[in-house]
Order: C-alpha cells, then sequence, then structure tokens
C-alpha cells in the first residue's frame, strides 16, 4: 500500500464527503465522530456509485407482544449512506449493509496528520 | 463509475426503456395531433403525477419523476442509456395511460397521436432505437385498426399493452379484434404494468388504498397484473386462437413463469370443458409463444437458485431489461457478471440480445 493525500480537513467545513481517484479507482472519504472512513465508490449490489448518494438515518423499532405496539426510532441521523441507485443502506461508521451483515462496503485506512487527509491504497 | 470487463457478450438489446410522456412540451406535441376538444383537455390535464409513495425514477431518493429525468429526447437516452450503460439497441416505449382516459373516444385519438408522436420525436434518425406502439383496450376495433395503420411503419417493432388497465383481463374475447391484428401485422403483442398505484387501482383497487408500504405495492403490482393477464390469455383461448402471436412480458418478475406453467397445466386437465379450444398445455403455448424480461431480476440469497430458475423457463425465453430511468432498474453489466454468471455464454447471449433481435425482427 501507498499513501496518497487527497485532501484536507478545511474540505470537511463545507462537504461531507471528498471524491478522489486514486490508482484508477474512486473513492469517497466521509468524517464520522471526528474520524475519517474511506469506501470504494461501488456499490456491492450492481455497482452504483455509492459514495455520491444521499446520508441519512435509520429507523429501528421494537415490538411488544402484549400490547401489541410497535415503537419507532429514527436514530444515526446522517450515518447511513444510500446508493443512489437502488437505495441500498449502509453504515458509514463501519460499512455494513443495514440489511444484510453479510455485506460491507470496500473500504481503506484512511487518516487525517497536520490538516491533511491522507489515503493507504 | 467503475467498470469491469464484462463476459461472453459484447452486444446488448434493451427491451423496456421508458421515455417521458407528460411533460409540458410532449403533452403539446401529442396536443397538436389532436382535434379539439380533446386538444384542450389534455394541455388542460394537471402535470402532477400524483402517488403517495416514493416517485418512480433513478436516482433512488425520489427526487424525480420519469417525467423529471433523462428521457425527454432521444439524445438524452443516448447518452444515459447507450453511452452511460453499454445499451447497444434499445426498445423504447412511452407507456402512456391510454385505458386510464374516461372518454373512449379521447383515448382512441390519443392513442393515435402518441404514436405519431413518438416516431418524430423519439425513433426517427435514431438508428438504435426501435419502439413499441402504445394501444388502449378501450375501443378494440379502434385499436386494431390502428395496428394496421402503424404496422407498416418499420420502427414499431411491436405493440404495448399497458396491463391492469383494461376493463377486464386482457385474454377477454372482447379484445379478439387486437391479437388477430396483431397477428395479421406480425407483431408482437408487449405487456407492462405499472407500481404506481392509480394504474392498477381499477382492478385491483386495494393497491392504491390499503396497502401500508411502497415495497408491499411494489411486490405485488406488476406480478398481479401479469398473473392475471397470462391466466386471461390462455384460459380464454387467445393463445389458440392466434398461434401465431408472440406475446412479451415486462417487469412481471421471472418467478411468476413457473407458477404460471405448472398452475395452469393443472387447471386446464381438471377444467377440459373450459377451453376446448387449447391443443397443448398451457406450459407448451408458454414455451413456444411466451417471453419474459429480465428485470427486475430476483435476488436469491444463493445465485444458483437463479441458475435454476432461468433452466426452468429457458434462457430461449428471456428478453434482458433495464426499465431505465426507473429506480429498480438492472445495469446491464452487472447482469452479465453478477446474476447470469454461472451461464453459459451461449445463454448470456440469447438473454442479452439474440432473442429480442429474433423476436422483434431486428436486423443489424
Amino acid at each position: 500500500m501507498t499513501e496518497h493525500t487527497i485532501g484536507t480537513v478545511e474540505e470537511f467545513e463545507e462537504n461531507d464527503r471528498l471524491l478522489a481517484e486514486v490508482k484508477g479507482r474512486e473513492v469517497g472519504v466521509f468524517r464520522v465522530d471526528g474520524e475519517y472512513r474511506a469506501y470504494l465508490n461501488w456499490c456491492n449490489h450492481q455497482g452504483g456509485p455509492i459514495c455520491k448518494g444521499p446520508l441519512t438515518g435509520r429507523r429501528t423499532a421494537t415490538f411488544d407482544r402484549d400490547t401489541l405496539e410497535t415503537e419507532f426510532e429514527w436514530t444515526e441521523e446522517d450515518g447511513v449512506l444510500v446508493c443512489p441507485w437502488h437505495g441500498w443502506e449502509f453504515s458509514l461508521d463501519t460499512g455494513v449493509n443495514l440489511s444484510r451483515s453479510d455485506i460491507t462496503l470496500p473500504s481503506f485506512p484512511v487518516r487525517e496528520e497536520d490538516g491533511e487527509i491522507i489515503l493507504s491504497l | 463509475m467503475a467498470t469491469q470487463q464484462t463476459k461472453a457478450s459484447q452486444l446488448v438489446v434493451d427491451a423496456d426503456v421508458h421515455t417521458a410522456y407528460r411533460t409540458p412540451e410532449i403533452r403539446q406535441d401529442i396536443a397538436d395531433r389532436m382535434d379539439e376538444p380533446y386538444r384542450s383537455w389534455l394541455l388542460d390535464d394537471s402535470d402532477v403525477y400524483y402517488s403517495p409513495y416514493p416517485l418512480d425514477s433513478f436516482p433512488k431518493q425520489g427526487e424525480s419523476t420519469t417525467e423529471d429525468v433523462v428521457v425527454h429526447s432521444p439524445d438524452a437516452i443516448e447518452r444515459d442509456l447507450c453511452e452511460g450503460f453499454g445499451v447497444d439497441v434499445a426498445i423504447l416505449n412511452s407507456l402512456q395511460k391510454l385505458d386510464l382516459i374516461p372518454s373512449r373516444e379521447r383515448a382512441v385519438q390519443e392513442m393515435r397521436a402518441v404514436n405519431d408522436m413518438f416516431v418524430d420525436r423519439f425513433l426517427d434518425d435514431h438508428e438504435q432505437f426501435y419502439g413499441l406502439a402504445m394501444l388502449t383496450t378501450q375501443k378494440p376495433d379502434k385499436t386494431a385498426e390502428e395496428i394496421d395503420r402503424i404496422a407498416s411503419e418499420d420502427s414499431f417493432v411491436g405493440v404495448m399493452l399497458a396491463n391492469g388497465d383494461s376493463d377486464k383481463p386482457i385474454g377477454d374475447p372482447r379484445y379478439d379484434a387486437i391479437f388477430r391484428a396483431a397477428e395479421d401485422n406480425d407483431m408482437p403483442v408487449c405487456f407492462h404494468s405499472s407500481s404506481v398505484g392509480y394504474a392498477n387501482s381499477r382492478r385491483f383497487p386495494f393497491l392504491y388504498n390499503d396497502l401500508q408500504n411502497y415495497g408491499e405495492l411494489h411486490m405485488l403490482a406488476h406480478p398481479f397484473a401479469h398473473i392475471t393477464d397470462v391466466t386471461s390469455l390462455i384460459m380464454n383461448q387467445t393463445v389458440e386462437k392466434f398461434p401465431d402471436v408472440e406475446y412479451v412480458f415486462l417487469e412481471q418478475d421471472l418467478g411468476i413463469v413457473p407458477l404460471l406453467m405448472y398452475r395452469l397445466n393443472r387447471e386446464t386437465v381438471q377444467n377440459p370443458s373450459e377451453v376446448p379450444l387449447l391443443d397443448k398445455a398451457p406450459e407448451e403455448y408458454i414455451r413456444e409463444q411466451f417471453y419474459w424480461g429480465t428485470q427486475p431480476l430476483p435476488e436469491p440469497l444463493n445465485n444458483q437458485d437463479l441458475t435454476a430458475m432461468i433452466d426452468l423457463i429457458g434462457a430461449e425465453n428471456i428478453l434482458f431489461t433495464s426499465d431505465h430511468p426507473h429506480n429498480d432498474f438492472d445495469d446491464p453489466t452487472s447482469v452479465i457478471d453478477r446474476y447470469l454468471t454461472r451461464l453459459s455464454d451461449e445463454d448470456v447471449d440469447k438473454i442479452m440480445y439474440e432473442n429480442a433481435l429474433d423476436v422483434f425482427d431486428i436486423k443489424l
């Protein structure tokens, strides 16, 4: 692996992601709770541009068998990355698909150093 | 967009590509070909494409309807579908909901205007585009006349009915004139439904009014309409009355095909007096005269199950379809490299282009 400087921390003040092409591969970098995550811009489903998709939250639910009530909660706002092609949803933090835990976005090591975003690929 | 090398097939014929049909410009183009008062009525129609569900086009986040995305012009379709997704030949349809127009006279006039507009706007001067003429079923004798009329237009390679909208299921004898005209003119008859609830609301009102979420509607709407119409075509013996007609079903889901073949086999054997014209088992008619679009490809957890399904149906009866620009479309490269990966090269070629060229009689 080699390291590549693909942007700066300042760019995240205006944008929620960086998109870069490194060694022929498109990569999207996101910031999650002060840390960085880098994913290949290629959805596991049919190869859609996942890193260009919107961010959203997720709805969780619990069912009470006694009252027959379902309670919903909306959490992780902006913590879910949605593929713009078919709506597959992935945790921005882990890259794991919300419906299929056996499917994870390909990712790359990424870090911040002296204000620069450095990708290893 | 990242790509990977595609196995086997280098030619892709896409048998289900949608164009816009309600933009102000297109409606004006159609209206200019109609007489009053229908001309004014069309122009006065609301352009609100109302649906309580997420809208139907891609990108997924429902930012727009089919009308707002790239399908207004053939150049835009060429850029997005042919250059962007690698489709070589596209068979376009406008999926105008002619059977939902209450006035039968207007529906007939609009049918003719739509088809003339379609040739002028989307097909002329684009060698890689062919079209399906849109039909209404509201006055079958007029529909038959329309088939006779458009058959001489080389760029129309088939006709389309929006199933789910007709007064009766499509095999009802009242529609025989349509299939006779299709047979006389050697025109495949294509069927396409809709998962925007209103289009099915006439025959299946609960689909629009009673479901809790879009996934329910999308799961049921297309298969329901197609199961109904295939059953109708077999049990009303249309397939035997007009044995040279080829039927092409789009967005039906491949999963319905074994159900139809095998259950209809049983129904006809148990009720032979209901189908005295049938000479063969329904499965035989289906294997000989029926074709099925791939999109949306079923997604079993084990891809081998999809291969088994295709083997049951027969690769020679399956046509690649993208359903561009809708948000449940299938990317042709992914179809070849992910879904059909266990098929032989010969079967992949059949699905991706040979069958469509044969059924629609397209010579490249």
